[in-house]
């Protein structure tokens, strides 16, 4: 993957492994994320796309290997000198993770509140300004079990945005979506992608998506990496599990 | 074999990691005022009417009890004194916190059970909070302050609901009756009994967050966390109340009955 040797890459993965249950779920993985660009990791279901994620921002330590943000070691880290770092990456998670407990508005203000700000509306001016950005204006006062999937997705990503990041991270944004709304959160994705320039990962196995954002992809197969490189250079690929995804998904959308 | 030695070990020893970490929050994380007073609300007030019925029932039928058998040996006035220091010590304590457990431990469990089968755990790690700041310091906090005050309500009712039955139906005479109850009660056997409360109060917190911090497979791990919640903090009140009973008799002795 290309990227330029004078600016640092924002994540740095060397020949990562883990396991869960006794069983290998990644095996050797290494990726460079680049800044301001979008990584999307591709695979099908137990690839160990998600597990990956969850190593960027170490909400998982790696059992070998090495996960770097921009030049910090994160395995040798304790709990507490992760959390400044983790401060800078935002994540959507794949069902949104909204706290129940909280409204639409206290959800997305959740962040800058434990980020020390408690200016009461500057608080509430950044809520509607990112709830804005992703078209739901208005609906601070909603509970997140009274909206609709794509709403939650939405609210998650403002809420992920309200901080201000230096990089979000992507579980699977379209999962469990009608293609509709696959396709809008999709393109909202993209949209926000070239309005704020932020450094992206995500993992999909939803090629549309792929070549809507994706700047590079990496495809992974039971935990092995088989193709990194550009999106057209995946879609040439002659790798037969990738030839076999691609017509996957060639076939669903007929 | 070795797993059954194991993995209760290891549970234990989670549990003491818990309990240091919490206890660390305590001193070093900024105090979550509004989060601590939801929780005393939760906690302190919804357990009002278990822990007064509790209470009240208690000490009625252990003063019927007592009356019945020392009554048949002249020692009726004795039925104060006993149910006393039966309600302080004993009873009052451990009824109360057995209430809590299944109120408020289940509660506990399964809130933060859901929250860590839908992820909502994990975003609270990715956006830099600490789940034991966040979701156990509170509790931690909220219990040390209701349990204390639970516990003298259920030894206040207790100790009502025995007068009136004594007084009112068996006919001993009022004065009698407190004159012994509060000749024989003691400083250290209210003492006593706080103590044991609050201890069990932070059994609970700890037993009932980290069943539920490390719930997994959904809805039924979930359902899981909460049963072995109430039965954990059940098992550990009565089991943990047998040695403090033998400490602070030692410690904070009481009187002896002489009538």
């Amino acid at each position: 993957m290309s990227e330029d040797p004078d600016i640092p890459p924002f994540f740095e993965v060397r020949e990562l492994r883990q396991t869960l249950g006794g069983h290998e779920v990644l095996r050797g993985v290494s990726l460079t994320v680049p800044q301001g660009k979008t990584t999307v990791i591709l695979g099908g279901s137990g690839a160990g796309k998600s597990i990956l994620l969850r190593h960027l921002n170490g909400l998982m330590k790696p059992l070998s290997g090495s996960v770097s943000v921009l030049g910090t070691d994160l395995g040798p880290l304790p709990e507490k000198a992760l959390r400044p770092i983790r401060r800078r990456i935002g994540v959507l998670f794949q069902d949104g993770a909204l706290f129940d407990s909280m409204s639409v508005g206290e959800n997305v203000g959740f962040p800058l509140r434990e980020q020390g700000v408690r200016d009461r509306v500057a608080i509430a001016a950044r809520v509607d300004e990112v709830l804005s950005l992703v078209g739901l204006q208005g609906q601070e006062s909603k509970r997140p079990d009274a909206l609709s999937g794509g709403m939650r997705k939405r609210v998650s990503l403002a809420r992920a945005l309200a901080a201000d990041p230096d990089c979000l991270l992507y579980d699977e944004p379209t999962a469990g979506l009608d293609p509709i709304l696959s396709e809008s959160i999709t393109r909202l994705i993209g949209r926000l992608q070239k309005e704020l320039r932020l450094t992206s990962v995500m993992v999909t196995h939803h090629l549309g998506a792929m070549r809507w954002v994706a700047d590079q992809v990496l495809f992974l197969k039971e935990g092995v990496v088989r193709f990194a490189g550009t999106p057209e250079g995946l879609e040439e690929s002659e790798d037969p599990a990738i030839r076999e995804f691609l017509n996957a998904d060639a076939m669903g959308r007929k | 074999m070795l797993d059954a030695i194991r993995k209760p070990l290891s549970h234990l020893g989670q549990l003491a990691l818990l309990a240091v970490g919490a206890i660390i929050s305590l001193f070093t994380a900024g105090m979550r005022l509004r989060a601590t007073f939801l929780q005393i609300v939760a906690i302190g007030i919804g357990s009002q009417l278990v822990v007064i019925v509790t209470g009240a029932f208690t000490g009625a039928v252990f003063a019927a009890q007592a009356y019945y058998k020392f009554n048949e040996l002249g020692l009726g006035s004795a039925t104060g004194p006993v149910v006393s220091i039966a309600m302080c010590r004993e009873l009052g304590p451990v009824l109360a916190a057995l209430m809590v457990a299944g109120r408020m431990g289940a509660a506990m469990a399964a809130e933060i059970g859901t929250m860590r089968v839908t992820q909502q755990i994990d975003a609270l790690r990715a956006f830099g909070v600490d789940p034991v700041d966040y979701l156990v310091v509170p509790r931690f906090l909220a219990i040390l302050i209701s349990m204390p005050i639970l516990v003298a309500e259920a030894i206040w009712c207790g100790m009502w609901a025995a007068e009136y039955l004594t007084v009112q139906v068996f006919g001993v005479p009022a004065p009698w009756f407190e004159g012994q109850l509060l000749a024989h009660t003691r400083d250290s056997d209210v003492l006593s009994g706080l103590l044991k409360g609050t201890v069990f109060g932070l059994l609970i917190v700890l037993i009932s967050c980290h069943r539920g911090l490390h719930a997994s497979d959904g809805a039924v791990g979930v359902g899981r966390a909460t049963t072995r919640a109430v039965v954990d903090s059940s098992l550990a009140i009565l089991v943990v109340n047998f040695f403090l009973s033998l400490l602070f008799n030692r410690w904070l002795p009481t009187s002896a009955i002489d009538l």
